[in-house]
């Protein structure tokens, strides 16, 4: 009987460590090592540890998520300016992408707004900083500063008719526009308000040396919206220069990878990997429906040749996205090498991720195969330290 | 002594993932959530009963005409909940800072945007 006991206790309490484990990483789990594949995860005492899951939302701004998160780590790993790690903050991802929006070139501007009228014309909407580049969103926070989230989070709508909570959250981009958006559609902004608040913005707006001249309410928010002023907001006034945090400096390293072969690709994410010194987290570009589709699906047509971001790059709804690469290991029942993704679709497996891969249900990072990840991949881009910081 | 041994050979082979309780920080307040890892479904604890828009909502959504807008890497379940329920976003924290969106309902209940992106990409939608 007793050993019978024991076989019961040890099936319930030691036949699936991961089942049991709590919200914490499962550190101490699939340790297997193999030679090429071996195991190593950044968020167990590495330079992952404390930078959370995000959730991006409905706003397309994958990039900065990912840039804000390589950021942080890189912060966490080599300190601040001063090499000072004693605190660790999360970056603002939107306050980065407007900022990075800000310091575009015209033509890419342009490029951007044609894509926000494109949207307009089909009755959609699309704000001019989604979609962009992490390598943008990577220089912008090594040469002006990161925003803290804090500074930016301290903002809410409270009641619509409030006229300085609504310009508040103006500044938060999308959201707040739909709020406005909303408040003209139900009428409950009445045009006498419309006209108060038209003025008070101006005002507002005026106070800070940004003058639009226009008289219409809903001009008023097109202008808002139009990119440059409210990316210049964001840049200047919503986190002035005394909140921000400055770091050591960093070389940025971007790689378009459609040219190269997927065994390529993989050589270069086991490379990342094999460093074993301060390692980072990997920005990869790749296909999200590897995620969902699971193995064999491709995204990609490399044979076509076309110049970065041109549309002819991708097939069978590839879905454009950006995440980081945290980890790597080998998964003895399938004998394949896979890498940790931390996505910024939150922290469960709630989503339809495919049911063969690991979604990690405390955080709902996903371990996929290195094949097939490197199969969807057509960027990465990373933070390497000064030669003298690295050690 | 014979229910004890079968308590440990159900918890041995019993599915772990069970409906939970799980807070996440909205808002500066906690708010408590029932996670079926099972049902990927996480709706707000006061929608126990199953009666709230929140977790109706779930039947209607559909990925159909997001393609576009999911430019950028936008969540599919944030963007379901925005163009299709005219939800609100909010954004959860857990203890660890983790983060986890949900769309807020009329009646004020919540449901996690990967459990819409969930049941809108189920066969047939």
């Amino acid at each position: 009987m007793t050993a019978l006991l024991f076989v019961g206790w040890a099936l319930a309490f030691h036949s699936s460590p991961s089942a049991w484990a709590g919200s914490r990483p499962s550190c101490a789990v699939g340790k297997q090592t193999h030679a090429g594949c071996e195991f190593t995860r950044l968020d167990c005492g590495g330079s992952m540890e404390k930078v959370p899951v995000p959730d991006q939302g409905d706003l397309g701004i994958c990039y900065s998520v990912a840039a804000t998160e390589v950021a942080k780590a890189f912060i966490d790993t080599y300190g601040d300016k001063d090499g000072d790690k004693s605190h660790s903050f999360s970056i603002s991802p939107l306050h980065s992408a407007y900022g990075s929006y800000a310091r575009l070139t015209e033509e890419r501007k342009t490029k951007s707004l044609a894509k926000v009228e494109t949207y307009k014309k089909a009755g959609k909407f699309r704000m001019p900083i989604e979609g962009g580049f992490s390598y943008d969103v990577l220089d912008y926070l090594l040469t002006q500063g990161a925003c803290p989230k804090s500074v930016m989070d301290d903002l809410e709508i409270a009641d619509p008719k409030n006229h300085q909570y609504l310009f508040q959250s103006l500044l938060d981009g999308l959201e707040a526009y739909s709020k406005i958006n909303k408040i003209a559609d139900t009428a409950n902004l009445q045009a006498e308000d419309k006209e108060k608040l038209a003025a008070w913005t101006k005002n507002c707006l005026s106070k800070q040396g940004i003058e639009i001249e226009t008289e219409s309410f809903q001009n008023l928010i097109n202008e808002l919206f139009r990119g440059d002023t409210l990316a210049k907001i964001h840049d200047d006034i919503r986190c002035p220069h005394e909140k921000r945090e400055y770091f050591k400096d960093a070389e940025i390293k971007h790689d378009w990878l459609m040219a190269r072969t997927p065994a390529e690709v993989k050589a270069m994410l086991h490379e990342h990997f094999n460093n074993k010194v301060k390692t980072q987290p990997l920005i990869i570009r790749y296909c999200s429906k590897i995620l969902t589709a699971g193995p064999g699906f491709q995204g990609l047509d490399r044979a076509a040749k076309a110049p970065e971001e041109d549309d002819k790059n991708y097939k069978n709804g590839c879905g454009g996205h950006a995440s980081i690469l945290i980890g790597r290991r080998y998964d003895p029942k399938s004998r394949k090498c896979q890498f940790l993704v931390q996505n910024s679709w939150g922290a469960t497996c709630d989503e339809p991720y495919s049911s063969k891969w690991t979604c990690e249900r405390a955080t709902g990072k996903v371990w996929v195969d290195a094949d097939e990840l490197a199969n969807n991949i057509y960027g990465t881009t990373k933070l390497v330290a000064n030669k003298k910081d690295s050690k | 002594m014979s229910a004890l041994l079968l308590f440990l050979l159900s918890a041995a082979f019993a599915e772990p993932p069970k409906p939970a309780q799980q807070k996440y920080r909205i808002h500066g307040q906690w708010v408590e959530f029932i996670r079926d890892e099972k049902r990927h479904l996480t709706l707000s604890a006061a929608c126990r009963k199953q009666k709230c828009l929140a977790y109706k909502a779930l039947a209607k959504s559909s990925l159909a005409g997001l393609d576009e807008k999911l430019e950028g890497g936008a969540q599919p379940g944030a963007v379901i909940c925005r163009q299709q329920f005219h939800g609100d976003l909010q954004v959860g924290q857990d203890e660890d800072g983790n983060e986890t969106g949900f769309c807020k309902f009329k009646d004020g209940s919540l449901v996690g945007t990967g459990s819409i992106s969930y049941y809108a990409s189920r066969p047939g939608k």
